[in-house]
């Protein structure tokens, strides 16, 4: 009996340890790529506002999404578990939200680029809860992060102008 | 309009704290806290368990009565009567019993004596099988007698449902709930090393009451196997409620020396 409840406590404890170590090696490596797409992006135009041209200067417009599903690893559940006891900012939970909205933009951005748009306005983010697979409220459950904007593309008179 | 290319910026909307420090600072927090709590419930029940007369509390337990085995050979009907017997000569050493004492069989091969609340003592066919005198049996049913001098039914439960309360309180946290939940488990199991300890020492006030002095009280335990290896030992150290055989023989004899107790005497064969 005694061995079993050993078992039990070790088997979180291995978990938890893994999960540290398998989500820092991936958000680190994350963090990197999104670091070089938004380098290698930084010129396309992206705005908040409701940008209206004249219908001279544009070829074409139409909605362009980037959307990312992210579930929290072990280790960060943990973390933000204890968080509930102390209240306070879960810091647990921030980069892996800040790096779901900027690979969200970044897909937004990819989807523009695509279709061949020349920059994207009114530019929207929209974060939804999704119900955990058991559907019982409980356990991990995921969130959606969706960017979405008007995509224009330009007369290219108009852009050079 | 002018647009200069920016990138976005990475430390405006991360905290920048080391998980690993964030988590150790927080459950550093839990544990001093949850701690305290308990400790302070654990001292309140040691200061109310005293007032609670013993017909309360088998009103607290469940009925164990149904694991009592009913003798059904001779050679059982005899061990039975060998512990009858000897818990009648042992607890007339002991004045302030409570009434509702008993004793009887589990039909196992385990060797094991358990002291159920209430006032229900078990003592496995095993352990009758195993045992060679009155003096070695005297001692395991004073262990168990000690059990409810002390009250320690009533001491695990006060402090199960201290360690509940806390749990209750921690559960509302997901995982960290998991976690407690799994070490009260190991904490709340049968009774504490220091019951065991004072259940040994009035037990063996007992025998040496009966008996006049301990020797060979303490000799059934020199004959069950200790762990070898050093990994073993730690294990079962930790996972044992009961002191391991060869320590708790050790802190018996020791005992018995504080005490001025006789360890030299007649020990006496058991009637079968």
């Amino acid at each position: 009996m005694g061995t079993e409840a050993l078992i039990q406590l070790i088997f979180p404890l291995v978990l938890l340890i893994g999960a540290y170590f398998v989500g820092t090696s991936l958000e680190t490596k994350h963090y990197k790529s999104l670091r070089a797409r938004e380098h290698a992006s930084r010129g396309f135009l992206t705005v908040t506002f409701p940008y209206e041209p004249s219908e001279k200067q544009v070829l074409d417009t139409a909605l362009v999404t980037g959307s990312v599903v992210i579930s929290v690893d072990y280790f960060k559940r943990f973390l933000a578990g204890l968080r509930m006891l102390f209240g306070g900012r879960v810091a647990s939970y921030e980069p892996l939200l800040d790096r779901a909205r900027r690979e969200a933009i970044l897909r937004m951005k990819t989807d523009a680029r695509d279709r061949g748009f020349n920059a994207v306005t009114n530019v929207r983010l929209e974060t939804s809860r999704l119900a955990s697979s058991a559907g019982n409220n409980q356990g991990t459950a995921a969130v959606e992060i969706l960017a979405f904007g008007t995509g224009i593309k330009f007369h290219h008179e108009a852009r050079s102008a | 309009m002018n647009h200069e290319p920016r990138v976005p910026r990475d430390d405006v909307n991360v905290t920048a704290r080391h998980p690993l420090k964030d988590g150790a600072v927080m459950l550093a927090g839990v544990v001093v806290v949850a701690g305290l709590i308990f400790g302070v419930a654990v001292l309140l029940v040691e200061q109310l368990v005293p007032y609670v007369p013993p017909s309360w509390e088998a009103r607290l337990f469940p009925d164990f009565g149904l694991m009592e085995h009913t003798p059904d050979s001779p050679e059982q009907e005899a061990q039975l009567e060998v512990l009858n017997t000897l818990l009648e000569r042992l607890e007339a050493h002991w004045p302030e019993r409570p009434e509702t004492l008993r004793v009887g069989l589990l039909d196992t091969d385990g060797v094991n004596a358990l002291a159920f609340p209430g006032g229900l003592i078990l003592v496995t066919t095993g352990l009758m099988t195993e045992v060679q005198s009155e003096n070695e049996l005297a001692f395991v049913i004073g262990h168990e007698l000690g059990h409810y001098h002390g009250r320690d039914h009533l001491r695990s439960l006060g402090r199960g449902v201290a360690l509940a309360t806390i749990l209750a309180l921690l559960g509302q946290s997901g995982t960290v709930g998991e976690l407690v939940g799994i070490s009260s488990d190991l904490s709340t199991r049968g009774f504490s090393r220091e019951q065991e300890e004072q259940a040994d020492a009035f037990g063996l006030g007992l025998v040496e009451s009966e008996f006049g002095h301990v020797h060979g009280a303490t000799d059934f335990f020199d004959r069950l196997p200790a762990p070898e290896s050093a990994i073993e030992r730690a294990l079962a150290t930790y996972l044992a409620t009961h002191p391991l055989n060869d320590e708790r023989v050790r802190s018996i004899e020791q005992l018995a020396r504080d005490r001025d107790w006789k360890t030299e005497g007649e020990t006496t064969a058991l009637a079968r």
